[in-house]
């Protein structure tokens, strides 16, 4: 899984949120590390809903304009934990070698 | 820059998505651009420093390829880049592998690469600032069909041109 599906992913895990709430959200989860084009964000949403792992939650209309909040489904709820602990089971790994190699960590 | 013109701008860019990406995602896209312009932005900058430039805005199929390969023309959507880029690769190959002037003819010439460069200069031109639905840009952007016959058939009539047998005088 990218980086950026997966802290898509976790920006929804918390609720639904609508697409400048996940780009705000996603740099504040990764540290300002990662800032979400409105490109990138799109074509992943939609990649995300076609695999039926995000819905669309509900749509408002502010200032006229549109926005849409989406959600994780079930799947994508599955796919984040499985992905979480992969990441966590290699995080892991790496920090118990590095200890034994007599590392500072 | 106002909130008018560059919700022009973000218009113009959207068009360059393919059409069923674009009436699902295209007034979403633009008040998220919009929201992301107008929340951070500062009294005294020309542009929110939040605000996506254009091409931040644009399509990212492919991220990785899209920074290698077209930083130098960032601000044109992605789909014109692609083509462009083709046309410059298509240029420089076969000028590399032009026989050259012992030879007495080229593949391709200067003139034909000064023209096709223009050429696909006024597509990327056109095409930001065409906002009418049925633009000769548009359909060359998003005719795939159309836009890879086009080219096969004009490869293959100046490789036919090159190949007749050639006579002096």
């Amino acid at each position: 899984m990218q980086e950026a599906t997966f802290l898509i992913l976790t920006a929804l895990a918390a609720g639904s949120q609508h697409g400048y709430g996940i780009i705000t959200d996603v740099k504040e989860i990764s540290g300002d590390r990662v800032r979400l084009r409105a490109g990138t964000l799109y074509t992943a949403l939609d990649r995300l809903r076609a695999d039926g792992l995000i819905a669309v939650d509900r749509e408002e209309v502010v200032e006229n304009r549109l926005r849409r909040y989406y959600r994780l489904t079930p799947d994508g709820s599955d796919l984040l934990a499985v992905e979480a602990a992969r990441l966590r089971a290699n995080a892991d790994a790496a920090l118990r070698r590095l200890n034994l190699a007599g590392g500072t960590v | 820059v106002s909130a008018a013109s560059l919700e022009r701008g973000y218009r113009r860019l959207l068009a360059c998505y393919p059409e069923r990406f674009r009436a699902e995602q295209a007034d979403e896209m633009l008040a998220v651009l919009m929201e992301g312009a107008c929340r951070d932005h500062r009294p005294g900058d020309r542009r929110g420093a939040g605000a996506a430039g254009l091409a931040e805005a644009g399509p990212d199929r492919d991220g990785r390829g899209r920074r290698v390969m077209f930083t130098v023309h960032s601000w044109f959507p992605y789909p014109l880049q692609l083509l462009t880029t083709s046309v410059y690769l298509l240029e420089v190959a076969a000028l590399t592998v032009s026989p050259g002037p012992r030879h007495g003819r080229h593949l391709l010439n200067w003139g034909h690469g000064v023209t096709m460069l223009l050429a696909a200069g006024a597509v990327q031109a056109s095409t930001l600032w065409d906002d009418s639905k049925t633009g000769i840009a548009r359909i060359l952007v998003h005719d795939h069909k159309l836009r890879s016959t086009s080219w096969s058939s004009a490869s293959r009539w100046r490789w036919s041109q090159w190949r007749r047998p050639w006579r002096c005088g």
